[in-house]
C-alpha cells in the first residue's frame, strides 16, 4: 500500500492525504492506495496545492496504515517524533491513535529496541 | 566582543525585511517551494522530518549573556522549550514554524545575531577556538581574523553562489582546538622572525570523502590575508565542479589537480590580483582588533585559598575541576568548560531555563561572555579561580555541572534520523547509551582523552572520520547499521579514522564499542590516550576485538 505524505507549509507538521483528500495527521488515518497508478495519480493531484504544504511524496504503509519498506523507520519517525524524546512529536499528542504506529516501530524495526537498551 | 556597527545592523536587518516579504509571498502561494527553498536556506531555515529547523550563527562561537537570553526567549516562545548546539559553533532550533520565522529573526537582530551563512553554498559561519584570548601561548587573539573573514564573506557577492558550502576555521594555538585540517581552508596563526602571518591549510574536509588538508603557504603575512583567501576562492570557485554536489568541495579539487598545481594556480591569481587593494588596510584590521580588547582582569595572586579548600572539600566539586577546568593565560583566571553531555540527553541539547542560568553564570563570573566549542559543548572564558566553585554550584543548579569534558562519554553526535531528512540511521540513541555505560563504569577519568564522534549518515556533521572512534549509521535493505572506525583525530595531529569491518546492528556497535574501550584499557603503556594506544598497537588487534565473538 502507498500513502501521500507532506509537511505543513506554515508549521512543517507531518502530514498524510486523508480520504476526503484534507490532510490528516497521522499515517494510520491516511488514504491507503492499493494501487501503484492511483498512487502516483494522488500525488499528482496534490501538486497544485502549494499553499499547503512542502514536499510531498509517496511512502510505503501496510494495510492498518504502518509505515513499512525501506523507509519504514524513517517515515514511523516522522509519524510518531524522535525516539529519544517521547515528549515530543505527535507521539506526546495523541496516546490512542499511537498505539499502531508504535507496535509498527517495535515489530517492524528490530534495531529500535536494542538501539536505546530497550528505551525505545 | 564584536558590537555591531551601523552596517552591520542595517544589512541584517534588510535581510530579515526581505526574508518576511519572501515568506509572506510563500504563504500566498504566489511562489513555488522549488522558487522559495533556496531563500529560506539563505537564511538558515530547513526542513527537517518534523517540523522547519532554524540554524542561527555564532560567529566564531561567541556569545554574550544578552544573546543567551534571547536564545532562550526564542527557545521559550517560538520553539519546545530547548535547542541545540552544533559541531560548527552554532544553535539550532528544531520546531519554529514557517509563520514565526520572520519575527524569531527580528528578535535574534535586536541582538546582533541572525541566521545568515548557516546554510547554502557560500562561506558558512566562520569557527575558532573557544579558548581564544583566553588561553596561554596565542600568537594572537584568533577572534580578530575571524570578525575580518566575516565581515569580508558576508554577502560577499562574487563567493554567494560557490560550487558547495564552503568552511573556514582559524586557530592560533599549538593545541588546534578548531579542527583546522578538516576545513575548506584552516588557517593557523603563527610568529615567523618576529612577523605574524598564517599557515594555510586548504582542502580538509569530512563528509562521503574525507581528507586531511595540505598546506599552501607555511607563512602569509596577515595583512595579506583577505587578497590570498579570496585567490583561493576565486581558484576554486572558477575550476570546482558543479556537475556532481559530491564532487563540488574544495577538496576534490584540490586532490583532482594536485596540491602543486592547485598551489600554483593560486599563487598565480594572488599575483594578477596584487594591487587591486583586495586585502583590509592595516588601520582597519587595528580598528576590529580593539573590540577584542582582553576584559577588565584583576591582578590576582595565582593561588587562590578559597578554591584550595573546596578542592578538599568537596570531591565532586574536585572532580569537575580535573576535567573540566583549564589554565588561564592570567595569573587567578580558568576557563570552566560546560559539558552538554549529560547521561540521559542528547548531546548538545539545553534547555531555555539552562540557556539563562548559563547566561548569569556568564555576566556574573565571565565578563559576559560565554563562548561555543565544535564538540557541542560550552565554555566560560574568563572565570577567578575564587569563583570556580560558586561558579559549578550554579552549574549543579542547573544540571550543567557534567564533569567528563573529552572523556569518553563527551561524545559527538549529530541529530541523525531522530530529526534529520538526510540521516540514515540514528544517532542520538547510540551517544546516549554508550555515554551511560561508560559514565556508569566510574573509568573514564582513568582513560583520560577519548573522542567518540557518531554520525547518521556519510555527510558526516558527527565528525565520525576524526574520531578517536567513530561510528558511522548506514542504512542496510531498511535497518540501522553502524561501521566502526579508529584512529581519527581532529587536533593538531589530524588523522583520518579507518573503517574496520563490516556493519554491525545498533546492539552489537554498542557492545563492540565498549570492547574496544576495555581492550585499550589493559593494552595501555604508561597512560597512554586510547588514540596513542591505538597508534601503537595497529588496526588488526582492535578488528579482533571488534568482530571475534570470543571477546565477548
Amino acid at each position: 500500500m502507498k500513502a501521500v505524505t507532506a509537511n505543513l507549509l506554515t508549521d512543517g507538521r507531518v502530514v498524510y492525504l486523508g480520504p476526503e483528500g484534507d490532510w490528516v495527521e497521522r499515517l494510520q488515518e491516511a488514504q491507503l492506495f492499493a494501487d501503484d497508478a492511483a498512487a502516483d495519480a494522488a500525488l499528482a493531484s496534490v501538486a497544485a496545492r502549494i499553499k499547503d504544504v512542502a514536499d510531498a511524496y509517496l511512502i510505503d504503509a501496510t494495510e492498518d496504515g504502518a509505515a513499512a519498506g525501506r523507509e519504514a523507520i524513517r517515515e514511523t519517525i516522522r509519524n510518531n517524533g524522535p525516539t529519544v524524546r517521547a515528549d515530543l512529536g505527535k507521539q506526546s499528542e495523541d496516546q490512542s491513535s499511537n498505539k499502531a504506529a508504535s507496535k509498527a516501530a517495535n515489530d517492524g524495526a528490530s534495531a529500535d529496541e536494542t538501539v536505546a537498551g530497550g528505551r525505545v | 566582543m564584536y558590537r555591531y556597527d551601523e552596517f552591520d545592523a542595517a544589512i541584517v536587518k534588510e535581510r530579515v525585511a526581505q526574508f518576511r516579504e519572501q515568506v509572506e509571498r510563500r504563504l500566498a502561494g504566489e511562489i513555488s517551494e522549488d522558487e522559495f527553498k533556496p531563500l529560506r536556506l539563505m537564511n538558515g531555515l530547513y526542513l527537517q522530518l518534523h517540523a522547519y529547523m532554524l540554524r542561527v550563527a555564532i560567529p566564531y562561537g561567541v556569545v554574550s549573556s544578552r544573546q543567551l537570553r534571547r536564545l532562550a526567549h526564542v527557545a521559550r516562545v517560538y520553539d519546545k522549550g530547548y535547542a541545540h548546539f552544533t559541531t560548527r559553533q552554532n544553535i539550532q532550533y528544531n520546531w519554529p514554524t514557517l509563520v514565526d520565522a520572520p519575527a524569531i529573526l527580528d528578535d535574534l537582530a535586536e541582538v546582533e545575531m541572525h541566521a545568515i551563512q548557516t546554510s547554502g553554498n557560500c562561506i558558512r559561519n566562520v569557527t575558532s577556538d573557544q579558548y581564544a584570548g583566553a588561553v596561554a601561548g596565542e600568537v594572537e587573539d584568533p577572534r580578530v581574523w575571524c570578525e575580518i573573514i566575516r565581515q569580508w564573506s558576508t554577502f560577499h557577492p562574487e563567493f554567494s553562489y560557490l560550487p558547495r558550502k564552503f568552511k573556514i576555521a582559524v586557530t592560533a594555538s599549538e593545541n588546534d582546538r578548531a579542527a583546522v585540517r578538516v576545513h575548506d581552508i584552516g588557517l593557523r596563526i603563527l610568529e615567523k622572525d618576529g612577523e605574524t602571518g598564517f599557515e594555510v591549510i586548504v582542502g580538509g574536509g569530512l563528509g562521503r570523502t574525507p581528507y586531511i588538508g595540505v598546506t599552501i603557504r607555511d607563512f602569509l603575512p596577515k595583512d595579506r590575508l583577505l587578497s590570498y583567501l579570496e585567490a583561493i576562492l576565486r581558484v576554486y570557485n572558477r575550476f570546482g565542479r558543479r556537475d556532481n554536489k559530491y564532487k563540488a568541495r574544495i577538496k576534490i579539487l584540490v586532490n583532482a589537480l594536485g596540491p602543486e598545481e592547485f598551489t600554483r594556480l593560486v599563487e598565480e591569481e594572488w599575483a594578477a590580483s596584487d594591487g587591486l587593494g583586495l586585502d583590509l588596510p592595516p588601520a582597519e584590521a587595528a580598528r576590529i582588533k580593539t573590540y577584542f580588547a582582553p576584559p577588565a582582569f584583576a591582578d590576582l595572586p595565582a593561588e587562590s585559598a578559597a578554591f584550595d579548600k573546596a578542592l578538599a572539600d568537596d570531591a565532586d566539586f574536585a572532580r569537575w575541576v580535573r576535567t573540566n577546568v583549564v589554565p588561564h593565560k592570567v595569573a587567578g583566571y580558568s576557563i570552566a568548560n560546560i559539558s552538554l553531555k549529560p547521561v540521559g540527553a542528547a548531546p548538545g541539547d539545553v534547555t531555555d531555563a539552562q540557556l539563562e542560568a548559563i547566561a548569569d553564570i556568564a555576566e556574573r563570573y565571565s565578563f559576559d561572555e560565554a563562548r561555543a566549542t565544535h564538540e557541542q559543548n560550552l565554555c566560560l572564558p574568563h572565570v577567578r579561580k575564587d569563583d570556580l566553585y560558586a561558579v559549578w554550584k550554579d552549574l549543579v543548579a542547573a544540571g550543567l555541572a557534567t564533569a567528563n569534558m573529552a572523556l569518553a562519554s563527551d561524545i559527538i553526535a549529530c541529530p541523525g534520523l531522530d530529526y534529520c531528512a538526510l540521516a540514515n540511521a540514528r544517532s542520538i540513541p547510540l551517544a546516549e547509551e554508550l555515554a551511560a555505560r561508560f559514565s556508569a563504569s566510574g573509568l573514564e577519568e582513568t582513560w583520560g582523552e577519548l573522542k567518540i564522534k557518531i554520525s547518521g549518515c556519510i555527510n558526516a556533521c558527527g565528525h565520525h572520520h576524526v574520531g578517536h572512534i567513530g561510528v558511522l549509521g548506514v542504512d542496510k535493505k531498511g535497518e540501522e547499521f553502524y561501521q566502526i572506525l579508529l584512529g581519527g583525530s581532529a587536533a593538531e595531529d589530524a588523522s583520518l579514522a579507518v573503517i574496520t569491518g563490516r556493519a554491525l546492528s545498533a546492539a552489537e556497535t554498542l557492545d563492540a564499542v565498549e570492547r574496544v574501550v576495555r581492550f585499550y584499557q589493559d593494552e595501555r603503556r604508561d597512560g597512554e590516550r586510547f588514540l596513542d594506544s591505538y597508534r601503537r598497537i595497529g588496526i588488526a588487534a582492535f578488528k579482533e576485538v571488534i568482530y571475534d565473538d570470543a571477546h565477548v
